[in-house]
Formats: structure tokens, C-alpha cells, sequence
């Protein structure tokens, strides 16, 4: 349980945080992409064609050259869908942006923050 | 008196940072609180504590000993009985004494109080603060 000095230099922190234009941009590309069905409709075409892909590869199958040909189709789709590429943009600026941030916290603290949040997926 | 030209590029560069500039205090300020945390405190009082028990390293030592030493069988899982015993033994003989018990504690609560305010972080932010915060990705690489 966080005692309240605690709380709120975490709240001040995420105020400030918020207002970074990384993160500001990061949540307007996030919201963008939510709202355009036809980049969403996307994404789930190449999502279905990767699994596809996949599973002819784990059972030492070759993908067709339609298969080949469809792939890259959606790939192309992909890359000229503004607001797919402003919202991949955007996550790569944040992942840039985070780990500074956080290196000031751990100046501060004298232990890696980061290692200590650190979620246990691998 | 001179009348200078306002760039706009210039001034939305400024403002980002200046935005930045605000992060990185907050940053400072909140690792600052984290330090003064009584978890953080108890964490540096028993860590202290720890470094001044010396039967207490020797029995570390023992048991990172024993563990590097059986590296290649505890990945493959594959320890025998007596081998197992081992570890275990030096393991309850390190943990038997009241310094390390406590050293662990501390780290486990301020561990714990750390990943809470990364949830918050993430909340207030709408981003996984915790998976996002290392150079690299999870593992850090």
C-alpha cells in the first residue's frame, strides 16, 4: 500500500508524463487506430495470414506464391495506412522515450527501477 | 529595441523540451520518494545488517557456491537425491538466520511496492510503464 507522499509523487510523475509529447502522441495514434475500421481490418487480414504461414511452416508445408503474393499484399496495405504507421511510429518513440525516464528514477533511487518492476515474461 | 522573428519549428521544439524537461523532474522527484519510502528504508537498514553478519555471508556464500556449481544440472533439472539435499540444507541453513529472513522480507515488500506504482504509472498513463521502461524490451538487451 503506498503511503500518500508516495502516491502522489507517482501521480505527479504520470501527470507530467502524460504531457510528454511521446506519450501524448503515443495515446492520439492509439485512439486514431481504435477508431479506423479499415486499418483494424487490416491488421486482423495479416494476423490471419501470418497464423496461416505459421502453421505451413510447423508442418513443413510451402506457403503458394497466392499465398506469397497476398502476404505482401497486405504488407504494402499496411505500410500505406497512415494511421498504422503513426501508431508503429509513435510505440517506437515511446520505447525510446521510457527507458531515459526511467534512468532518472533510478539515479535518484540508487537501484535499477526498471529491474525492479520488471514483468517476468522471459 | 529588436523585434525578433518567432520560428515556429523552433518554439514546438522548445515546448517538447520543455514537456521533457518536466518528465525528467518528476522522474527525480519520484525516486527521491521512493528512496525515503519506508520500505526503502527498512531495505537499506536490513541490507546493512546483512553486510555486517558475517556468518550470516558465509552461509550465502555456501549456497551460491553449491548453486553455481550444480548450474548445469539445475537447468536440466536433472539434480539427484543427494544433490537436491544439498541445496536445500544450505538453503534452510541461509534462511535460518534472522538477518537474511529479514533482508529478503524487505526486498520482496519494496519489490512489491515498486511494481505498485508502475500499475499506477500504467493507469494513469494508459501504457504498460513496466514493460516499456527497459532499453531492449523485457529482457533488457
Amino acid at each position: 500500500m503506498l503511503d500518500n507522499e508516495l502516491r502522489e509523487a507517482t501521480l505527479e510523475f504520470a501527470r507530467a508524463l502524460r504531457h510528454a509529447p511521446a506519450i501524448a502522441a503515443h495515446r492520439a495514434a492509439a485512439e486514431a487506430l481504435d477508431a479506423d475500421a479499415a486499418a483494424q481490418a487490416l491488421l486482423a487480414e495479416m494476423r490471419e495470414q501470418q497464423s496461416t504461414l505459421v502453421r505451413l511452416q510447423e508442418s513443413g508445408l510451402s506457403p503458394t506464391q497466392l499465398q506469397i503474393d497476398e502476404f505482401r499484399r497486405s504488407q504494402e496495405a499496411i505500410r500505406a495506412s497512415e494511421t498504422i504507421m503513426a501508431s508503429l511510429r509513435t510505440t517506437n518513440e515511446v520505447k525510446t522515450f521510457l527507458p531515459v525516464v526511467t534512468r532518472c528514477v533510478t539515479r535518484s533511487l540508487g537501484f535499477d527501477y526498471a529491474q525492479l518492476v520488471a514483468t517476468q515474461s522471459c | 529595441m529588436t523585434l525578433q522573428s518567432v520560428d515556429p519549428a523552433v518554439e514546438a521544439e522548445a515546448a517538447t523540451r520543455a514537456a521533457e524537461n518536466q518528465v525528467y523532474l518528476a522522474a527525480g522527484a519520484f525516486g527521491t520518494a521512493l528512496h525515503s519510502s519506508p520500505q526503502f528504508i527498512r531495505l537499506r537498514t536490513a541490507g546493512a545488517a546483512l553486510g555486517k553478519d558475517e556468518a550470516a555471508q558465509e552461509a550465502i556464500q555456501a549456497f551460491n557456491t553449491c548453486r553455481s556449481g550444480l548450474q548445469f544440472e539445475l537447468r536440466l533439472g536433472t539434480l539427484d537425491a543427494a544433490q537436491q539435499a544439498e541445496i536445500e540444507r544450505l538453503q534452510a541453513a541461509m534462511l535460518a538466520f534472522p538477518t537474511v529472513a529479514e533482508y529478503l522480507a524487505a526486498q520482496t515488500e519494496f519489490e512489491a511496492i515498486c511494481r505498485e506504482t508502475a500499475d499506477l504509472l500504467t493507469n494513469q498513463i494508459g501504457i504498460d510503464f513496466a514493460a516499456n521502461c527497459r532499453s531492449g524490451g523485457c529482457c533488457g538487451g
